[in-house]
């Protein structure tokens, strides 16, 4: 890499620019399934600057932004990706969420840790490089995509109409100096009981599918799913009971109680290991039904995965990611990291717990497409208060590693 | 009373009209607390014919209709009473619970069992007093009332504004060859169980409010409560867990299954025998969760009876019932059954399984009301596995007819 080239790219990126970009974003709630505004917001900054703005209607009425700054050709492209849409608030917070507060080494604000901190980093990556005039072989796509918290609706739709890259990072929190490359499946399921409803003074006659959920509810929590274990993340695979519902009908009408209940649901999250997949996990949940079946010939049982999407949880099935150490992007990016801080990372793969959570570097490299995740760090609290940043110090850090990874993939040779 | 004046007024009791009369009520689907329509489309066609309606407000933008049908003066007051809610509808109708059918004496569609056959039968009887222009000196009042499957809201609010009929007839759907002047008490209480909410990947440090619940539920199902055996009931009392909901926080946000659940809410019903108290019920179950708990120090509940209103069920009570049945309003649609017939009243007093669910006559009777059920039967057939609510159109013309002739006794008895 040319000496000066990274200068000049390093030198386009200044703390007080990055913050301001940041608090543009911070300003707009962007729940998810609600990021139209903020998909807006951005496609009309790329276009001022001349990037090729894709927005893309990912449902009605929702969007994401993907904006590509073009190559001069036959290079490499790289994907910089990071998510728009933000969690839900806890409650009490000290601060005006949507009042971005800059204080000392930290970036208050609402969604500022998951992750519009990480938007910010990879948004002045791609930025040094235009602004640096530096030319580069390959495009830089810069997706800031919706539903990641949905489980990647929004990734998916990018690669389903024909977004790629050669490779990707994800500004994923989870710190400045780490690369990670291994994370857990998560595979939202829901189990229906189903019974038969009668008035409560001919229960005898009827079959009660809360009853039964108790039972199945009781032996999947104890299910042992098939797998190898993975030193990295010790403590998976497991499953969580999370939600209920049962009641009359299908959809659980609760304003019956004088009625023995006829369906009942219980959603699940499960968190696997590489080598796990969603259908093994159904085979072993099933296992376990139909052995209870074998005792109970009154319980009927339906698995759904993913659940119906009326219940707004896990809507794909993000599969367990272990990326191969030796992929050149993992190379890339600790060499740009060590290029402007003097020092390789402190962890290359999994981080725990983060890597307890599935993230869309799952479908990427589903896709083909090799990625690791680097992104600016901050914390959040539920204990005490429960604000949520970003540290500043790490989104710059961050954009330096993105902008001088960029410098070397995309001027390899296509 | 003259068998000419019967006669002219039971003659006009028409099966026809009965029948489209209470199809028109089946296509207008009035669950609990969404009943205005269904009460607006019965006060334009009482005004119609005459009476003076009271369109009452029970809670806001919520109606119920109460007609009344002046008397000459000087006799007594009966009311009809028929609450308009209608029961969710259970899975699997194999027709179309929307689309009415009459197959044979068989009146099909969602809420005709329970009860708008009745409300059809009471209205047809204040109907036929009416338009054969017999003499009553008391008042008939046609309580169209809402919210009885939540334990009678709609009945009290009748009885705190003012309405003190001398007897009444609540037209639940017993079959019109019995009288019913027992039935057991109706309460719910709402089980909260509370957690500790960790991500998944520190659930062993949570507490899973769903699982804990399971304890709570297996103890309320089974549990044995304190009584004397009431033989015309014997198989109550009993409480049973008929909902659930369980998810994150009070509200039970139920799409944020990667964290372990703190809050999950089961809804019981219980049905008591006459000496019991609804108080007494709730303090019983208090002791049994106290027992889970003796043993579990991570099981934490609350108990709320009834129902805060969020729920949408029972919102009062319904203790026990048991009336003399040599109560005046007994004997006279005995009569009325006898001069309709020429038969005999197959059942009166008890009856199962009707007399195990709650009513109105709780609140009519506990305001000094003699009062019985009588209306019309039906309900769905069991020897075909199927859920589709019917009423015997047969039993409403019957039932109809009866009230009429129970009419025309009691508001011409000195008052």
């Amino acid at each position: 890499m040319d000496g000066s080239a990274k200068q000049k790219v390093l030198g386009k990126i200044k703390d007080r620019e990055v913050v301001d970009l940041c608090s543009n974003l911070l300003r707009i709630p962007s729940f998810k399934t609600e990021e139209q505004k903020v998909a807006r917001y951005l496609a009309g900054y790329f276009r001022r600057r001349g990037y090729e703005v894709d927005l893309q209607e990912v449902e009605p009425g929702r969007y994401q932004t993907i904006a590509t700054l073009k190559g001069s050709g036959g290079g490499k492209s790289l994907m910089l990706n990071g998510h728009i849409d933000i969690d839900p608030l806890a409650m009490g917070w000290a601060r005006d969420p949507w009042s971005p507060s800059w204080e000392g080494d930290r970036l208050y604000g609402g969604g500022a840790f998951n992750m519009k901190g990480g938007v910010a980093s990879m948004i002045s990556a791609a930025e040094a490089i235009r602004k640096s005039g530096v030319e580069l072989k390959g495009d830089i796509v810069v997706a800031c995509v919706v539903g990641e918290l949905q489980g990647g609706v929004g990734t998916v739709h990018a690669l389903e109409s024909g977004v790629t890259a050669d490779m990707g990072i994800v500004a994923e929190p989870f710190g400045s100096r780490t690369i990670m490359t291994t994370h857990a499946g998560v595979i939202g399921m829901a189990i229906n009981t189903l019974g038969y409803s009668t008035h409560i003074t001919v229960r005898e006659q009827g079959v009660d599918a809360i009853a039964k959920m108790m039972n199945v509810i009781d032996a999947v929590d104890k299910v042992e799913l098939r797998h190898t274990p993975h030193p990295e993340l010790p403590g998976l695979p497991r499953t969580n009971c999370g939600a209920i519902i049962g009641g009359r009908g299908r959809d659980q009408d609760l304003k019956g109680p004088n009625y023995v209940s006829d369906f009942c649901t219980s959603i699940w999250d499960v968190r696997i290991v590489p080598g796990q997949t969603a259908e093994t996990v159904e085979e072993d949940v099933q296992n376990v039904l139909e052995a209870l079946s074998a005792e109970d010939p009154d319980l009927r049982w339906e698995i759904e995965i993913p659940p119906p999407a009326k219940y707004k949880g896990v809507a794909v099935t993000m599969d367990p990611v272990d990326i191969p150490r030796d992929e050149y992007i993992v190379g890339a990016v600790a060499r740009a990291m060590e290029g402007h801080t003097g020092s390789p990372p402190d962890n290359v793969g999994a981080i725990l717990p983060r890597s307890y959570a599935g993230n869309d570097t799952c479908h990427l490299w589903k896709a083909g497409i090799p990625c690791v995740l680097n992104g600016p760090g901050g914390d959040r609290t539920f204990d005490d208060v429960p604000d949520t940043f970003v540290y500043v110090s790490e989104m710059v850090e961050c954009a330096r590693t993105h902008a001088l990874t960029a410098l070397e993939v995309c001027n390899l040779s296509a | 009373m003259a068998t000419q004046t019967l006669e002219r007024v039971t003659n006009r009791v028409k099966e026809d009209w009965l029948v489209s009369f209470a199809r028109k009520l089946i296509d207008i689907p009035s669950f609990k607390t969404e009943e205005s329509q269904i009460a607006l489309f019965l006060s334009s066609n009482f005004r119609r014919w005459g009476y003076e309606v009271d369109l009452q407000e029970v809670d806001p933008g919520r109606y119920q209709v109460i007609a009344t049908l002046r008397g000459s003066g000087g006799g007594k007051t009966l009311m009809l009473n028929g609450h308009i809610d209608q029961d969710p509808l259970s899975m699997g109708w194999k027709r179309d619970p929307w689309t009415s059918s009459v197959e044979g004496d068989r009146l099909y569609g969602a809420g005709i069992y329970n009860m708008k056959g009745g409300v059809a039968s009471i209205v047809a009887a204040a109907e036929a007093i009416r338009r054969s222009k017999a003499e009553h000196k008391g008042d008939i009042q046609v309580a169209c009332v809402v919210g009885e499957l939540q334990g009678g809201v709609g009945t009290e609010y009748a009885l705190q504004h003012g309405y003190r009929p001398d007897m009444a007839i609540v037209a639940e759907p017993n079959d019109a060859d019995t009288v019913l002047t027992v039935h057991a008490g109706w309460l719910e209480i709402a089980v909260h169980v509370l957690g500790r909410s960790r991500h998944i990947s520190q659930k062993e440090t949570g507490v899973n409010a769903i699982q804990k619940m399971s304890k709570a539920i297996e103890a309320i199902n089974g549990l044995e409560l304190t009584h004397t055996h009431f033989p015309a009931l014997p198989s109550l009392p009993r409480l049973h867990v008929g909902a659930i909901i369980g998810g994150q926080g009070r509200n039970h946000v139920i799409n944020g299954p990667n964290f372990v659940p703190d809050f999950c809410t089961a809804l019981v019903d219980g049905r008591m025998v006459p000496g019991q108290t609804s108080e007494g019920v709730l303090e019983e179950v208090r002791r049994a969760l106290d027992g889970i708990k003796a043993s579990d120090s991570d099981f934490d509940y609350e108990l709320e009876m009834p129902p805060s209103a969020d729920y949408r069920v029972l919102r009062t009570v319904m203790e026990p019932m048991d009336m003399p049945t040599d109560e005046e309003i007994v004997r006279a649609v005995a009569r009325g059954f006898r001069a309709v017939t020429g038969g005999e009243l197959a059942h009166v007093g008890s009856k199962l399984p009707n007399s195990y669910s709650g009513n109105d006559t709780t609140h009519l009777w506990q305001a000094g009301i003699p009062c019985v059920l009588y209306g019309p039967g039906g309900n769905w057939d069991a020897a075909v596995d199927e859920p589709d609510h019917y009423i015997r159109i047969s039993d409403m013309v019957t039932a109809a007819k009866v009230m009429a002739a129970t009419v025309l006794d009691v508001c011409n008895q000195e008052g």
